[in-house]
């Protein structure tokens, strides 16, 4: 008896392990699984030569934690990307102005679009490691559209909707601009000699305000400029440097680019007020004169 | 004697341009507010039009879309950030918006750059913008612009309607006396709408410091 209910809870025992196993094992990534990503470039693109890089920014054990690759270490991409929620926009700025601070990092694969505007990763020869990779885009050759797919953060695998570990990942970026313009407007009718000859624009990465290029506007470039060939995807912003004297600027995006706006700020406060002194003194004084004038006419008319 | 007279005349011809002068500004003033309402609700009927049209189906802005290989859903990694237009949307002359002083019985037109030209038919916007909180608006202090500033009281209420007919509500918080050199202190601070004008004599500035009321 005794030996029979031993056997029965080593059978419960056994039978227990073996439904917990399972559970454990849907959190772990499948080590075994083969890993790819397939990029779909924007319709506008997709008659343009793209070649696409991949960046292993993170790699990723079985558990699905990410441990930063030796390029990247010291960027700082992880405190914004796990706290991003469902947006990686913070840390996909701060990894795209490492990179473009750091030419001395290699992509981990590069893979040129086909003609139907699809680059398939790993490429051949190649496999890619789980984890978290950036993915950019760059033109082959010279191309007449001032367009790029936009750059992304991708991890492969990752979590569907169901905690499932997708191990095919597949992207559409959108077409962003690669080129920004800065033009200048004055705001100083009527105290145009206080304008500067010309002043200094610089562009800036938005995330850390860093300088990325700088130019003269002048009445020779009609106060406006294009920086192309751009990084995609960064945000940019611009500034003025050294803003004249007498003058306020004010910096406002706007479609392409920005707006440089220099307000004539005057070294007095405007006079707005009537000029009414002298009414009181020319009164005081013409009253004055004329009853002296008076006085005198009617002395002399009494001393005739 | 004759000299008296003439004193007293040039007096009395400098009083009769002030108030000739008092009265054209206010003339200019209801000209211009006339076009700015005008304005307005030619944009208010161009935008009830567009939006009576049938509306097409737009796709979602992301900049990139991530697809699942199972479930085909999509998954957002960036959002597109689209800048706002703040283009003028009405003809006429340079406007910047409304300001209306009820306890002053005052409702002007603001243009939007100055020049002592413009100061002689309304008020002008003088620094900043309504958008960053620190627009000054200058005036000169006829009886139909700025003269009356004087009697405003603190918690008094004024209105700003901008470009696109937005209404942005201030308060009185403080009134201050400032030399006319005081540039920075009128435009450098943290009011959200200052108005100023000369005091009587032009010596020094009348300058009403205003907070928006939040919503």
């Amino acid at each position: 008896m005794r030996k029979n209910k031993l056997i029965l809870s080593c059978i419960a025992l056994l039978l227990c392990l073996l439904i917990c196993v399972p559970v454990f094992a849907i959190d772990n990534v499948d080590e075994s699984r083969y890993a790819s990503l397939i990029v779909y470039s924007p319709e506008e693109l997709k008659g343009d030569q793209v070649q696409y890089s991949i960046y292993l920014v993170a790699s990723m054990d079985r558990r699905g934690n990410l441990t930063t690759t030796d390029g990247f270490v010291g960027c700082k991409w992880e405190k914004p990307y796990m706290e991003a929620q469902d947006s990686w926009g913070e840390a996909l700025q701060i990894l795209l102005y490492w990179l473009d601070t750091h030419k001395s990092i290699k992509a981990y694969d590069r893979c040129i679009a086909d003609k139907f505007g699809t680059a398939r990763f790993p490429t051949k020869g190649k496999t890619l490691v789980k984890g978290l990779y950036l993915v950019v885009a760059n033109p082959v050759g010279k191309s007449g559209s001032t367009k790029l797919p936009a750059p992304f953060l991708v991890s492969v695998p990752d979590r569907d909707k169901d905690d499932n570990w997708i191990y095919t990942m597949t992207a559409e970026p959108k077409a962003v601009e690669t080129s920004v313009h800065v033009r200048k407007v004055w705001q100083d009718e009527g105290h145009t000699e206080a304008r500067p000859t010309s002043v200094v624009a610089t562009l800036c990465y938005g995330w850390s305000n860093k300088v990325y290029a700088s130019v003269v506007l002048s009445a020779q470039n009609n106060w406006m400029y294009t920086w192309e060939n751009l990084p995609a995807g960064v945000q940019w912003t611009v500034i003025e440097e050294n803003v004249p004297a007498q003058y306020a600027a004010t910096v406002k995006a706007e479609t392409g680019g920005f707006l440089i706006t220099n307000a004539y700020v005057s070294q007095k406060i405007p006079q707005t007020g009537q000029i009414t002194w002298p009414i009181p003194v020319l009164t005081v004084l013409g009253l004055g004169l004329f009853f002296v004038g008076l006085t005198r006419y009617r002395k002399n008319n009494e001393e005739k | 004697m004759a000299i008296g007279l003439l004193l007293i005349a040039a007096a009395a011809g400098m009083s009769g341009w002030n108030i000739y002068e008092d009265r054209q500004a206010g003339v200019s003033a209801d000209e211009l507010l006339k076009v700015y309402v005008e304005s307005v609700e030619e944009t208010q009927e161009r935008t009830t039009a567009e939006e009576n049209q049938p509306v097409k189906a737009d796709e979602p802005e992301k900049e990139t879309e991530v697809l699942t290989e199972e479930t085909g859903e999509s998954q957002d990694t960036e959002q597109t950030e689209e800048s706002e237009d703040h283009s003028v949307r009405y003809s006429g002359e340079n406007l910047y918006g409304v300001l209306s002083v009820p306890t002053l019985n005052l409702v002007l037109p603001v243009q939007k750059d100055w020049s002592y030209p413009k100061l002689r038919q309304t008020p002008c916007r003088y620094y900043g913008s309504v958008e960053d909180e620190n627009l000054v608006v200058c005036a000169h202090n006829y009886s139909s612009h700025f003269g009356k500033l004087k009697n405003l009281r603190i918690g008094d209420a004024i209105t700003f309607s901008d470009e696109a007919g937005e209404n942005h509500t201030y308060t009185v918080a403080c009134v201050e006396v400032l030399q006319p050199t005081a540039v920075e202190e009128l435009t450098q601070s943290e009011w959200d709408l200052s108005l100023v004008t000369c005091t009587k004599g032009g010596k020094t500035r009348f300058v009403v410091r205003c907070e928006e009321e939040k919503e």
